[in-house]
């Protein structure tokens, strides 16, 4: 039967792994997540791997898997809370988060039903332009950045309700990115540190406006922390007192390329639950279409995290941390 | 957005889903008994996805919902909606047999040729996407017995529907007309369940988007012209325009298109410009009947000139 043990150790052999690990740690330390729930929550896992005929999947969905089921536990407790308003600086406020043009087309359409604005998306790495075609993405920006696609949204009884939302303070994304830089959506994706998105993907940038939209109050936020789904671009950001303490960093794979070691800091970044926003606070703005694939330095990477690279005990520090 | 399954996964929903593994009486042919067992759990997985949607609609049971691996929905950091990893928990089924599936002994009354006939194993991914047809009709039966809950009940029929859209289930006639005529048959049902018309107009509008890869075959031609008249009766009496009467008009299309496919003469023009299969393949994944019009020669009328 595998055991806790036996899952650890997988998990410390390869670099996904070494990621969740060392992120977890980190938030056990910085107290913003409790050793309870986490030990329970690795008991349950082990308990659902525990078929001995079955081998243990692959590092990489081993460490993605425990991280779903970090999320479904709910462990939100945190020692600080976002104040949602920080970033805000007196002006309208927008909590932004960036996806590729097939997740916003699968928002209206999910039936065979043509839809006469929208050309059906294709693979990332299709010849000629990608996810969009060169020939369509003038009217795909247009009908984007307009309103009609919320009226559509409004006519068929759709909503945006994200069980786990990553959002970013709109006016640190207009502070950090130009509109006239060639490589827009590189960066976006760079600096939002969302390694999901390769060559071809077309971005889009969704903002919600929270002076009209306040979430209402059963709402959760929190500070990003090692007990989610942070991915493999994830580091706990744990620094200073105050309000601004409260928010996560994202990681800016751009710097990860560059190998810029002291400062890997990309923007600030939170987790919502159950983010359901009225429509007519919501707004999409085409990017474009990202060119290059994303760093894959993990040893650098792991390195930046972990301070100074040594992963050998990882397994065992958690072990004991957690189960002991 | 693909989701890789771990066999443990599997395991765990098939157990979950074939509660009772009765197997029917060795008079049965092989075959009779793998159709039997693909209808029971098709129906046991209908009921499962009924009752996630519901459970989800009440945020307090999320993490109960879609037990035993509720972890697998709504975890995923680039999810945009919960129906994601649903739809992608579907496509991922498809790639697995069902572990619980026993074959047929040998002796089961059938020749060897016979037995050669019958794929071997049942992959879970067509008994998915019937399931989620199953989970309208469970779900629209239960919002007409249960009034309380009628709001959560009736934002999870209408995931449901999304989910059989992004699907695409084989048998999906009989769910969906069924529950169609259940809630939009009477207009004592209509007025007692939609109080506010609009919301009936919204279901109906989904119920087509998940029947239009159905609407191409002869086989209840006449409900889906009825389910059509209906619609665009409530339509025309509404203030709604836009996407829902695109949509509307879409179907239209496709229907008038599929009557004139099965009109004898237009076959066999086609048969002389191309073949009907490749026009009816392009139909059944989805091409706008505009586009396919094109392709059939051009009827003359008295008006036309030489």
């Amino acid at each position: 039967m595998h055991s806790v043990e036996d899952i650890l150790t997988a998990l410390g052999r390869e670099p996904p792994g070494q990621i969740l690990m060392i992120n977890l740690l980190r938030s056990l330390d910085a107290g913003v997540v409790k050793r309870r729930p986490v030990r329970d929550v690795l008991e349950r896992f082990a308990g659902v791997l525990a078929n001995d005929a079955l081998p243990l999947p692959k590092n990489a969905v081993l460490a993605q898997r425990l991280g779903c089921f970090f999320t479904v536990a709910n462990a939100w407790v945190d020692s600080t809370v976002p104040q949602l308003d920080f970033y805000a600086g007196g002006k309208e406020f927008a909590l932004s988060r960036v996806v590729e043009y097939e997740r916003f087309y699968r928002m209206l359409n999910s039936s065979d039903v043509p839809d006469r604005h929208l050309p059906v998306p294709r693979a990332p790495w299709a010849s000629g332009g990608g996810e969009i075609a060169h020939a369509d993405i003038d009217r795909v920006a247009r009908y984007i950045n307009g309103t009609a696609w919320r009226d559509e949204m409004e006519s068929r009884g759709l909503a945006i309700r994200i069980p786990c939302a990553w959002l970013t303070p709109r006016p640190q994304l207009d502070k950090r990115l130009h509109a006239s830089d060639s490589r827009l959506a590189d960066h976006y994706r760079d600096l939002i540190g969302l390694p999901h998105l390769r060559a071809g993907h077309h971005l889009i940038r969704f903002d919600f406006t929270l002076i009209q939209g306040h979430p209402p109050e059963r709402c959760k936020y929190r500070r990003p922390h090692g007990a989610g789904n942070g991915g493999t671009r994830f580091r706990f950001h744990d620094a200073g007192a105050g309000p601004g303490c409260g928010w996560g960093r994202s990681v800016d794979l751009r710097r990860v390329r560059r190998h810029h070691a002291s400062n890997i800091e990309g923007v600030p970044e939170l987790v919502m639950g159950e983010f359901a926003p009225p429509l007519a606070t919501v707004s999409a703005h085409y990017i474009g279409c990202v060119r290059r694939g994303p760093e894959r330095e993990d040893a650098f990477f792991i390195a930046a995290l972990s301070g100074n690279g040594n992963v050998a005990n990882l397994a065992a520090t958690l072990f004991d941390k957690v189960m002991s | 957005m693909t989701m890789q399954l771990l066999p443990h996964e599997v395991d765990r929903l098939s157990n979950r889903w074939v509660r009772a593994k009765s197997v029917p009486s060795r008079s049965t042919s092989a075959a009779g008994q793998r159709a039997y067992y693909i209808d029971k759990l098709t129906n046991e997985i209908g009921a499962w996805l009924a009752e996630g949607l519901e459970a989800w609609q009440f945020g307090a049971q999320r993490q109960y919902a879609f037990a035993p691996v509720a972890w697998l929905i709504g975890t995923r950091r680039e999810d945009d909606s919960y129906l994601d990893s649903l739809a992608d928990l579907g496509k991922a089924l498809a790639h697995h047999n069902d572990p619980s599936y026993i074959e047929p002994p040998d002796d089961a009354g059938d020749s060897s040729d016979e037995m050669d006939d019958v794929p071997a194993g049942v992959p879970l991914g067509a008994p998915f996407a019937n399931g989620a047809a199953i989970a309208v009709r469970d779900l629209a039966h239960k919002l007409t017995a249960t009034p309380a809950a009628r709001h959560e009940l009736l934002t999870a029929l209408k995931d449901a529907l999304v989910l059989v859209q992004r699907l695409r289930p084989g048998k999906v006639r009989g769910p969906l007309l069924g529950s169609w005529n259940l809630l939009f048959g009477s207009a004592r049902q209509l007025a007692a369940l939609f109080p506010e018309g609009r919301e009936a107009l919204v279901l109906q509008h989904a119920y087509l988007r998940a029947l239009y890869p159905a609407m191409h075959a002869g086989q209840d031609k006449e409900l889906f012209s009825r389910l059509l008249s209906d619609f665009g009766s409530a339509l025309a009496g509404a203030e709604l325009a836009g996407v829902l009467a695109d949509d509307y008009e879409q179907c239209l299309l496709r229907m008038r298109f599929i009557e004139r496919l099965s009109s004898g003469n237009v076959i066999e023009r086609a048969a002389r410009a191309g073949t009907e299969r490749q026009r009816e393949g392009a139909l059944l994944e989805g091409a706008s009947p505009l586009w396919l019009e094109r392709l059939l020669p051009r009827e003359r009328t008295s008006g036309d000139g030489p």
